[in-house]
């Protein structure tokens, strides 16, 4: 029974917060409460539950925010390399968002109750980051052990040798970028190719995408841009065929 | 708050003992945080997977390719009296972001000190601050796409930097910039004395306080916090 009256009483005071007149009080707590703990209440402002801490603390921390950045970069800037540069990167990161988050955001003095709701819930994440990586070393193991060729799906080979006098550079450029740009090179080479059937040379069972039904293994050229176009602009730049706005 | 209520609070349990006693039914949980302050932190929980959704996508690509990934330190680098510096750019990014956030806490401490011009002044420098970040972003994203990083391509190698980088970085910057916004919003509110003279709120037709400075000041050491996770992972990785 007491503690249903204790917080009855404490919430009508906090619902004073909102009320107009909460502010006449406000003035005289321009003095600061700094070193408690969990705490903050006692000595608070009465409508702003005020977080008011000494100027200094917060000066210093900008200061050490500072001298924690100036080392994060001077660890690419000597180029430490391996588990020193990672650990380093790392132990930087959370002295700095340790630092952010318990003095600027003021959760060294919330109450227990709201820092673990809201600081649990982010290690969720760890689990989710722990899956990912999982999948991500997978991927990577059967990406080393299948893919044989540069990637992405390159045109097979008498096609890129016919192209390679030619246009060496191109295809080279073509083959990096992306499937959509490996075509235009093709139809270049080939100018006489029926462009009807685009994807028939591209899935042939022999390329190492056989497995592959014929309408993800071919190459269809963009829509947007025509045929006359598009080889140009496979010469240039990987972007090259994008706007000419977005270009320059 | 008076002294029957302080002394309510204080006499509440501490430690563990307290989170189970805060969050009991017949309690109101947040006893020390306004209804904006838990609303915003909450909200900020959520900023928070969106960003690690980001970060951890990023993290994947990159473990999966199989070909080479660009490096920050060079692609980063400006040249200053002829000399390549690695990353600097960022590292001025950050340390504008750093000082925004330092602005920003003592924008807070002056407005519960009730100094309502300094606390205006000191949101205007946070909002400059943020704008500049915005425009050396801007400056950044214009250099690499000028170099030929699209979302789907760029010429130093895995593709996927370059989805990472605009999607990161670009998302970040939106914060950024809403953040500036909501700076010149409120420090025009803060200016006009509307916390002390109760004027209320455009939006909420509510009266509201010096807290609304800190929940704002949340929002954007929240910004600042995601960028000094962007800078460790995608710079310096």
């Amino acid at each position: 029974m007491t503690s249903i009256t204790e917080g009855a009483i404490t919430d009508t005071a906090h619902d004073a917060h909102v009320s107009p007149d909460a502010h006449a009080s406000h003035a005289t707590q321009a003095d600061h409460h700094g070193g408690h703990g969990s705490a903050p209440a006692g000595g608070h402002g009465p409508d702003a539950h005020g977080q008011q801490h000494p100027l200094k603390l917060y000066l210093l921390v900008w200061a050490l925010l500072f001298v924690l950045s100036t080392f994060s970069y001077l660890v690419d800037y000597f180029n430490f390399q391996g588990y020193a540069r990672w650990t380093l990167i790392l132990i930087f990161m959370f002295l700095k968002a340790g630092a952010i988050v318990a003095i600027f955001m003021h959760m060294a003095w919330e109450r227990l109750a709201l820092v673990y709701a809201i600081l649990l819930p982010p290690l969720a994440l760890t689990v989710f980051m722990g899956m990912m990586a999982f999948e991500g070393g997978y991927t990577n193991g059967s990406r080393e052990a299948h893919f044989d060729a540069p990637l992405p799906i390159a045109a097979p080979e008498h096609e890129g040798a016919a192209a390679e006098p030619a246009q060496g550079a191109a295809v080279e450029h073509a083959r990096e970028a992306a499937p959509v740009v490996a075509k235009p090179v093709e139809l270049a080479a080939a100018p006489a190719a029926a462009p009807a059937e685009p994807s028939k040379a591209v899935g042939s069972t022999s390329g190492r995408h056989a497995w592959a039904p014929e309408w993800l293994t071919s190459a269809e050229p963009a829509p947007a841009a025509s045929a006359a176009e598009r080889p140009k602009a496979a010469e240039s730049s990987p972007g090259a065929w994008a706007p000419e706005w977005l270009r320059k | 708050m008076d002294a029957k209520t302080a002394e309510i609070t204080t006499q509440r349990p501490e430690g563990l003992k307290s989170i189970f006693s805060d969050w009991g039914s017949d309690q109101r949980s947040f006893k020390t945080a306004s209804w904006a302050k838990a609303m915003m932190w909450i909200f900020l929980v959520s900023d928070t997977f969106i960003f690690s959704c980001f970060l951890i996508s990023y993290m994947t690509v990159r473990m999966s390719t199989t070909t080479e990934w660009p490096h920050p330190s060079e692609i980063f680098a400006l040249e200053i009296n002829g000399k390549k510096v690695p990353l600097i750019l960022i590292a001025i990014m950050t340390f504008d972001l750093i000082t925004s956030s330092g602005t920003m806490a003592l924008a807070v401490n002056a407005g519960y000190a009730k100094n309502r011009k300094l606390c205006a002044m000191l949101l205007w420098a946070t909002a400059f601050f943020g704008a500049a970040f915005v425009g050396m972003q801007a400056f950044e994203w214009t250099k690499l796409i000028h170099e030929g990083v699209r979302p789907w391509a760029n010429p130093f190698g895995a593709a996927q930097f370059g989805s990472c980088f605009f999607m990161i970085t670009g998302f970040h910057g939106f914060h950024v910039s809403m953040g500036v916004l909501a700076l010149l919003w409120f420090s025009k509110n803060v200016w006009r004395g509307d916390y002390e003279s109760d004027r209320r709120g455009y939006f909420t037709n509510r009266i509201g306080t010096y807290d609304i400075v800190e929940v704002l000041g949340l929002y954007w050491h929240f910004v600042d916090l995601v960028w000094v996770f962007i800078f460790a992972f995608f710079y310096l990785w």
